[in-house]
C-alpha cells in the first residue's frame, strides 16, 4: 500500500471539523473517514501484480556510449491503471531521467485495460562489466489519486558494458607505419622475420643488392625481390588481474581515478587490433591464481568482439599473481616461439618475489615484453618542492622510482622489453614497441 | 522517450533501435501468488517482545539490595551510613530513614531523634519552616546556612576553622566527654555565647560541634558530615559521640534529603500551604496544558500529529528495493609511496630522504651525461662538474655530501640539486 500526498492533505483538511467540534471524537472520527477513503482508494486501485512486463536490453554496448532499455508494460488486470512505472538500473548503468521526477527510470502510465505502453530507460553506462537489471516496480493510484497498491516485478535484463577502447585513435597511426614497413622491405637489409614476398621491375633507387639475376635473366628485364615481415606470428597478452591491477591510477584531487588493470585493457585492445591486422595470430588470458578470462582461436574479424566480450568482465582479484601459473599458462598456449606480452605492474616489491623468478624461463624460448602502468601521482609527488613535507613526498617518489629502475634494469638483464608508462601512453607506446621488434623481425 | 498506446503482441512491439543487438524478451505475467500471512516473520517478532519483557521482567525484581545514596542507612559503601545505623538498631533504637521532608514532617515527634544529612543543593524555604515544627530533637550534619539559622534563630554561624585540636572536648557535655578526641573538620560558632562549643579547632575560631536549646528541643549540630560516614565513623571518638547524639531516643527519623523533592514547599500545614496530591507532589490546577490554550487546540495537535504520519508514510514508502552494486576497491597506487613519505615524516628521516634524492638526481644526470650504470662516485662527479662548469667539491658536497641537519636544510638541497639537474640537462 502507498499514499500520496493528498492523503496527507485530507488528514490535515480535519483541522476544519475539528475547530467546529474540538473534541477527541472528531478526531478519530476523522482519522477513521481517511483511512476508510484510503482503503477503498486502494481496493479501487489496479492491481500491481497483474502486469506484463516485457524488457529489451542490448546484449552490450561500449563504454561512454548510450544505449536505452526498453519496457513493453501491459495492463492486464480489468481496470484502469494509472501510476507510476520504475525500470530499476545499478547506479553505474547511468539511467536518465525519465517523466516522472524523483529519480532515474521512472515513467508516468496511464493504462486502459488490456493496453499495452513502450516505455524507453536512456543509459549511459559509466563503468565496464556486466550491468544487472533490477526489477520492474509497478505502482498503481486509486481513482482518488489519495492512495494505491506497488509491487516490483522481477524482470531479468543483463547489459554488458565492453571497454571503451579510446586506444583506437592511435589505430590510424600505427597501420600506416605497419604499411610503410611493408614497403620499406625492397629496400631494407633483409633478415631474420622478414621472408620472400614477389618480384617486380626494378625502379630507381632500389637496392642493387635485391636484384634477382636469375630472374631477371628468364624476364629479359632487370627484377628485384621484395620482402615482407613475417607474417602468422604468435602474440599471447597476458594480463595480470592479482591486487596490484585494482590500484587507482591517474588520480587528481578528489578524483579516485580508474584502477590499473582498465589501462592494461586498453593497451591489450590496442596491440590485439594491430597484431591482427598485421596478420599475426593473437590469444589473450587474464590471470591471478586462476584464468579469469581467455580469447583463443579467434582471427580475423571475429577478434576485436571476442576480445571486447571477455574483457568486459575482468575485474581485479584481490590476491597475489601466481607468476609460475603465468609459466604454466604460456607453455600450455605456446609451444613455439611468440611474443609474449606481460600487461603488469613494476612494483619492485611484487616483481622481486614473483616476476623476476620466473622470467628467465619465458625469455628463454619467447620474446617477452612486459608493460606496466605507472602513476603520474608518483611524478606529482617527486616534483614537489613547497615544503619540507612534500620534500619528504618527494624522496619517497625518488626513492620508489629507483627501486621501479632496478626492477626494470633486472628485467632487461633476462632479455625482456619493459614499458613502463603512464595509462594513456601505455597502448601507443606498447604498439610502438610491437612495430619495432615486428621491424628487427624479433618475433 | 516514445510512448505508444494499443494492444500490443511481444513480436509487433519489439523494438529495434540503433541497430544494437536486442536480447530476447522475458515475459513476466501478474507476480508470485499472494502469500500467506508471515509466520515467520510474526514469530520474530514475538520472540523480541518476549526477550524485552523478560529483560523487563528481571529489571523490576532484581532490584539491588543496597544502596548509593550517600549518608543513607542502606548504603554500605564509604559514603553510607549503614554501619551506625545498623549499631543502634542492635541498641533497641528504631531507624526510619526518609527521603522527603514530608515524610519526616509527619514521621518525628517531640521525644524523638530526626537526624538531617546534607542535602544535595538547598532545602526551600517551605521546607525549612515545616522541619523546624518538628518537635523531635534535631541533629544537623553540615547544614546549609538557611536551615541553620532556622534552627538555631541566628545563633550558630559556619565558618571554616580547619582540624580539631587535639587535647579533648573541652566542655561538659556528657556525649562529647565520652568521645575524647574525635576526627572532625571545624568550623562552628555561637555568636552570643549561649549553647555548648565542643573541640575547637587548632589556633582558630571555630569549634566541630554545637549544642543549642531551641524551642524546648536540644539542636545538635556537626560540622563535618563524616561523623557518620562509614569509613570514617571509627575513627577516634567520631563512634561514641554519634551514637550518643543518635541514640538519645528509642525512635529515630534519618532525613536523607533528595534534589528532586518538592514536598511542603509551602510550610508546615496551618500556615498558607497549597493542595497536594496523594504522592505529596504538588498538583495546582493552572499548570496543565490544556487550561493555558485556547479551546480545541488539544484535538488540532492530534490532528496535526496524524497529519505528521501521512506525510511519513507517503515520503517513506521507496518506489521499489535499491539495487546494489558490488564496486571496486578504491586504493591509490601511490599509497605505498604516501606511506612511506609519512615513516620519513615520522621519524625525521632526513638522512634516508636526502640519500634517496641525491641518488635519483644522479641517476638521471648519470644517464643524461652518458655515463654507464656501473660508474662510480668519482666519475659522476667529475662528469657532472665538468658539464655544469661547477667545482668538483661543491658537486660532490651536493650529491655526496653530509646528511642535512634540519627541514630547512633538507629543502635546500632538494632545490640545489634541482638547479645542479637543469644546468646538466642544459648543457
Amino acid at each position: 500500500m502507498v499514499l500520496t500526498w493528498r492523503a496527507a492533505v485530507l488528514m490535515a483538511a480535519g483541522v476544519i471539523p475539528v475547530l467546529l467540534w474540538p473534541t477527541g471524537g472528531t478526531v478519530v472520527a476523522w482519522a477513521l473517514l481517511v483511512v476508510v477513503v484510503c482503503a477503498a482508494d486502494v481496493a479501487l486501485a489496479a492491481s500491481a501484480r497483474r502486469v506484463e512486463v516485457q524488457r529489451y536490453v542490448p546484449s552490450s554496448v561500449r563504454l561512454g556510449e548510450r544505449t536505452a532499455s526498453r519496457l513493453v508494460v501491459r495492463n492486464v488486470s480489468e481496470r484502469r491503471l494509472r501510476g507510476v512505472v520504475r525500470d530499476a538500473w545499478p547506479p553505474s548503468a547511468g539511467a536518465g531521467e525519465a517523466s516522472v521526477g524523483g529519480g532515474p527510470g521512472r515513467h508516468a502510465v496511464d493504462l486502459p485495460d488490456l493496453e499495452a505502453v513502450r516505455l524507453t530507460t536512456t543509459l549511459r553506462p559509466v563503468r565496464r562489466g556486466d550491468r544487472p537489471a533490477g526489477g520492474v516496480t509497478v505502482r498503481t493510484i486509486g481513482p482518488l489519486g489519495i492512495a494505491g497498491r506497488q509491487h516490483t516485478l522481477p524482470v531479468p535484463g543483463r547489459l554488458r558494458v565492453l571497454p571503451e577502447f579510446a586506444s583506437r585513435k592511435h589505430l590510424p597511426s600505427r597501420m600506416a607505419r605497419l604499411r610503410e614497413l611493408d614497403g620499406r622491405a625492397a629496400v631494407q637489409v633483409r633478415g631474420e622475420g622478414t621472408e620472400f614476398d614477389s618480384l617486380r621491375e626494378y625502379v630507381v633507387g632500389d637496392d642493387v643488392r635485391s636484384i634477382d639475376w636469375r630472374a631477371t635473366a628468364r624476364r629479359g628485364d632487370v627484377v628485384v625481390r621484395t620482402w615482407r615481415p613475417e607474417r602468422d606470428r604468435r602474440v599471447l597478452i597476458v594480463l595480470d588481474t592479482g591486487r596490484t591491477s585494482a590500484a587507482r591510477v591517474g588520480a587528481v584531487g578528489s578524483q579516485i581515478g580508474a584502477p590499473r588493470l582498465d589501462a592494461s585493457i586498453e593497451a591489450a585492445l590496442l596491440l590485439s587490433a594491430l597484431a591482427s591486422r598485421a596478420g599475426d595470430r593473437v590469444e589473450l588470458v587474464a590471470y591471478d591464481r586462476a584464468v579469469r578470462a581467455r580469447v583463443q582461436g579467434a582471427a580475423g574479424p571475429r577478434l576485436m568482439p571476442a576480445m571486447a566480450e571477455s574483457l568486459s568482465v575482468v575485474a581485479p582479484v584481490l590476491l597475489e599473481t601466481d607468476w609460475p601459473g603465468v609459466v604454466g599458462q604460456v607453455r600450455e598456449r605456446m609451444s613455439q616461439r611468440a611474443l609474449v606480452v606481460l600487461l603488469t605492474t613494476l612494483d619492485p616489491a611484487a616483481v622481486e618475489n614473483g616476476l623476476l623468478g620466473v622470467v628467465d624461463q619465458l625469455t628463454r624460448e619467447h620474446q617477452v615484453v612486459v608493460a606496466s602502468v605507472a602513476d603520474e601521482e608518483v611524478a606529482r609527488m617527486a616534483a614537489g618542492r613547497e615544503s619540507s613535507w612534500e620534500v619528504y613526498d618527494a624522496a619517497a617518489a625518488a626513492r620508489g622510482n629507483l627501486e621501479r629502475g632496478a626492477a626494470t634494469t633486472m628485467l632487461r638483464r633476462y632479455g625482456a622489453e619493459v614499458i613502463d608508462a603512464l595509462p594513456d601512453d601505455l597502448a601507443p607506446r606498447l604498439a610502438d614497441t610491437y612495430l619495432a621488434l615486428k621491424a628487427a623481425g624479433r618475433l | 522517450m516514445t510512448i505508444m498506446y494499443g494492444t500490443t503482441s511481444p513480436g509487433a512491439a519489439g523494438p529495434r533501435a540503433g541497430g544494437g543487438p536486442e536480447e530476447g524478451p522475458p515475459v513476466v505475467v501478474g507476480g508470485p501468488a499472494r502469500r500467506g500471512f508471515p509466520w515467520k516473520t510474526a514469530g520474530w517478532v514475538a520472540l523480541v517482545v518476549a526477550a524485552i519483557g523478560l529483560f523487563v521482567f528481571v529489571l523490576a525484581f532484581t532490584r539491588p539490595v543496597g544502596s548509593n545514596v550517600p549518608f543513607s542507612t542502606a548504603n554500605a559503601d564509604d559514603d553510607g551510613g549503614r554501619a551506625l545505623a545498623q549499631v543502634l538498631g542492635d541498641h533497641g533504637v528504631t531507624v526510619h530513614e526518609v527521603h522527603t521532608v514530608r515524610a519526616a514532617f509527619d514521621g518525628a515527634s517531640a521525644g524523638e531523634t530526626l537526624v538531617i544529612t546534607p542535602h544535595p543543593a538547598y532545602f526551600e524555604p517551605g521546607q525549612i519552616e515545616a522541619l523546624t515544627a518538628v518537635g523531635a530533637d534535631v541533629v544537623l550534619l553540615a547544614p546549609d546556612p538557611q536551615l541553620l539559622d532556622s534552627f538555631t534563630d541566628g545563633r550558630v554561624e559556619e565558618w571554616y576553622a580547619g582540624p580539631v585540636a587535639g587535647g579533648g572536648p573541652a566542655c561538659a557535655v556528657p556525649g562529647a566527654r565520652a568521645a575524647q578526641d574525635v576526627r572532625l573538620e571545624a568550623g562552628l560558632t555561637v555568636t552570643d555565647g549561649s549553647g555548648d562549643t565542643c573541640w575547637p579547632a587548632a589556633g582558630a575560631d571555630g569549634f566541630a560541634y554545637v549544642r543549642v536549646r531551641s524551642d524546648d528541643r536540644w539542636v545538635h549540630v556537626i560540622y563535618d558530615p563524616s561523623l557518620i560516614r562509614n569509613d570514617s565513623v571509627l575513627a577516634g571518638g567520631n563512634a561514641a559521640l554519634a551514637l550518643w547524639m543518635l541514640g538519645a531516643h528509642d525512635d529515630l527519623t534519618w532525613l536523607v534529603p533528595d534534589i528532586f523533592d518538592t514536598t511542603m514547599l509551602d510550610g508546615p500545614p496551618g500556615g498558607s500551604g497549597g493542595e497536594d496530591d496523594g504522592a505529596g507532589r504538588p498538583l495546582p490546577p493552572e499548570a496543565s496544558a490544556g487550561s493555558v490554550l485556547p479551546q480545541g487546540a488539544i484535538p488540532v495537535v492530534w490532528v496535526l500529529a496524524l497529519t505528521g504520519l501521512a506525510v511519513a508514510i507517503w515520503r517513506g514508502r521507496r518506489l521499489g528495493p535499491l539495487v546494489t552494486e558490488p564496486l571496486p576497491v578504491l586504493v591509490r597506487s601511490a599509497e605505498t609511496m604516501r606511506g612511506r613519505a609519512r615513516l620519513y615524516r615520522a621519524v625525521r628521516a632526513r638522512g634516508h630522504a636526502a640519500a634517496g634524492l641525491r641518488a635519483s638526481a644522479a641517476h638521471r644526470m648519470a644517464q643524461r651525461l652518458g655515463l654507464a650504470r656501473s660508474a662510480d662516485a668519482t666519475a659522476v662527479t667529475d662528469a657532472v662538474a665538468a658539464a655544469t662548469h661547477r667545482s668538483t667539491e661543491q658537486v660532490a658536497h651536493l650529491l655526496y655530501g653530509p646528511p642535512p641537519a634540519d627541514d630547512g636544510e633538507l629543502t635546500e638541497l632538494a632545490r640545489s640539486l634541482d638547479n645542479l639537474e637543469s644546468e646538466v640537462h642544459r648543457s
